[in-house]
């Protein structure tokens, strides 16, 4: 509760600073807009022209990208930035400072910056997603609602316990925070679609490394597809199993290299 | 000619010092060719068997977007410009300052190092990632020798206006007090309409029209299309004419911007 309302005043701080500059407040917002219309561009290009990718239609895929998005725009705001700057405050000796206040590493880095910019893909993500389905015919029982919340809470916990895993190697590489994300990034665009375009190998790497079940296995939840191209029908269940193990494991690794972190000095 | 010399030397100090990140060279390197990998996973879905679709630049068959996206990717080497932050960055600082009294010009001291960056990512990443995927999934050559020159002809152009474009808005800053927001809508810009992921051939009869007016097309798509003979040699040679007429209205523009700003600048603190 303390830390929820240290991070209400976090926030505060950053949106008055952000107001300061009135032409800056309106170039954000616009900058907001198209960031968050962006991640679907591309996909609305291709499919509009070929309608159809390994039988998912372009409402299908359009659910399966919403779904990313979504989950990435959370994490951009919580997660992604202040992980980022980690590496600057190994290299600079700042990371000391962190260590000595009294609530633990990890949450004061969290706390340390908030990127309102992200807020666009979560919101622009939720209406391409109602909108798709609407578009596919799916209506939404409350069982459904209830398994679509928590599909888009186990995205956020998976990608914020890989994000934390990639901060994790800044302690001990300089540099290797941002190379990291960038290369996640990279893998990143492999669940725009279905991961059944690609050969096996890589279908089996993203569902261990676990990109599948942000997007592709739950979305069979809602989609209503026979289960066809899955490894195992069970498997689109299995989202809030692997978002508390891929979690557990990254503040798990943060804390084992906080105990064995060398400061850098200055 | 001297003048030149010190041009020179800092593009080759540049490419020199860019090396030194090995582990970002390889990592880079890797990440590129698996993007390779995916572009062509999801073209090869999307065909679906076919082997050829049906365009408005003609018939483009597999084989071609395979080239085309391994010819997207080596430009994406090339074609890579970055001085938004950094020349917003001295402004913000006032190291713009000693800029002014530096005896040679800004915008060719930033377009040296520019391209000294892309000397070093062509020679220790563009080459070796070309070998690898050449040597995996080969790559069309041009229909006739004229395309293929006036391909490369195209080059230098496209680089010389995305690193105009991003200089233009890096000046920005002398008024506005954060241009970061600029740099990544001039990014997603260039993502989408530049034919650096999709060839203009797949989009709507709409959007070519738009993109007609953009100076984007004339970055990836022009030289790629060019080079697999889908635009003709005389078709070509008046994009490359497009290219220069936007070369000259940058250059004009940045002028202004340029005389401009240096009278309105205040710098901070020392």
């Amino acid at each position: 509760m303390r830390l929820l309302r240290l991070y209400g005043t976090f926030v505060r701080v950053i949106l008055k600073g952000l107001l300061e500059y009135r032409l800056n407040f309106y170039l954000d917002f616009l900058t907001w807009v198209i960031h968050g219309l962006a991640g679907y561009a591309a996909v609305w290009i291709i499919m509009n022209r070929f309608q159809v990718i390994n039988g998912w239609t372009w409402y299908e895929v359009m659910v399966l990208v919403a779904l990313y998005q979504i989950s990435w725009g959370a994490c951009g705001v919580f997660i992604r930035s202040p992980l980022l700057t980690v590496e600057h405050l190994v290299r600079d000796g700042k990371f000391d400072n962190v260590m000595t206040k009294p609530i633990p590493t990890l949450v004061h880095v969290i706390l340390m910056k908030f990127n309102h910019i992200w807020c666009s893909n979560v919101i622009i993500g939720l209406i391409v997603l109602l909108v798709s389905l609407r578009e596919l015919g799916i209506s939404l029982g409350a069982a459904d609602v209830i398994w679509l919340i928590v599909t888009l809470a186990c995205g956020v916990m998976i990608l914020s316990g890989l994000i934390i895993m990639i901060g994790t190697l800044s302690f001990r590489f300089i540099r290797a925070g941002s190379m990291g994300q960038r290369i996640f990034f990279t893998f990143a665009e492999f669940i725009r679609y279905p991961i059944t375009i690609y050969p096996k190998a890589i279908q089996l790497l993203l569902t261990a490394v676990p990109f599948a079940f942000i997007n592709f296995y739950p979305a069979h939840l809602f989609l209503d597809r026979s289960g066809g191209g899955t490894f195992a029908p069970a498997l689109r269940y299995g989202g809030p199993a692997v978002a508390v193990v891929t979690l557990a494991l990254g503040v798990a690794l943060w804390n084992a290299g906080i105990r064995r972190y060398q400061s850098t000095g200055s | 000619m001297s003048r030149l010399r010190v041009y020179a030397h800092l593009l080759v100090n540049e490419a020199a010092s860019q090396v030194a990140y090995r582990f970002n060279t390889v990592l880079g390197m890797a990440s590129n060719i698996v993007f390779i990998f995916i572009q062509m996973a999801i073209w090869r879905a999307l065909y679906a068997g076919r082997d050829a679709v049906q365009t408005g630049f003609g018939a483009v068959s597999l084989r071609e977007m395979v080239t085309y996206v391994v010819l997207t990717t080596a430009l994406s080497y090339l074609v890579d410009a970055y001085v938004i932050e950094r020349i917003d960055q001295r402004i913000k600082s006032g190291e713009i300052a000693i800029d002014f009294i530096r005896p040679i010009s800004h915008l060719l001291y930033h377009l040296a190092t520019t391209w000294g960056e892309s000397l070093s990512r062509f020679v220790v990443r563009m080459v070796p990632m070309l070998v690898v995927v050449v040597a995996i999934v080969g790559v069309q050559a041009p229909p006739t020798a004229a395309a293929g020159l006036l391909s490369l002809a195209l080059v230098p152009g496209a680089a010389l206006m995305l690193f105009l474009m991003s200089y233009l808005l890096g000046l920005v800053g002398f008024w506005h007090t954060s241009v970061w927001q600029l740099g990544s809508l001039l990014y997603m810009m260039v993502g989408l309409f530049s034919g650096s992921f999709i060839p203009l051939w797949f989009f709507p009869d709409w959007l070519v029209a738009v993109s007609q007016y953009l100076p984007f097309r004339l970055l990836y798509f022009a030289p790629s299309a060019v080079w697999l003979g889908k635009i003709a040699p005389a078709q070509a040679a008046v994009l490359l004419a497009h290219q220069w007429l936007w070369i000259a209205g940058l250059l004009a523009a940045q002028r202004v911007l340029w005389l401009a700003g240096i009278r309105k600048v205040v710098v901070q603190g020392g």
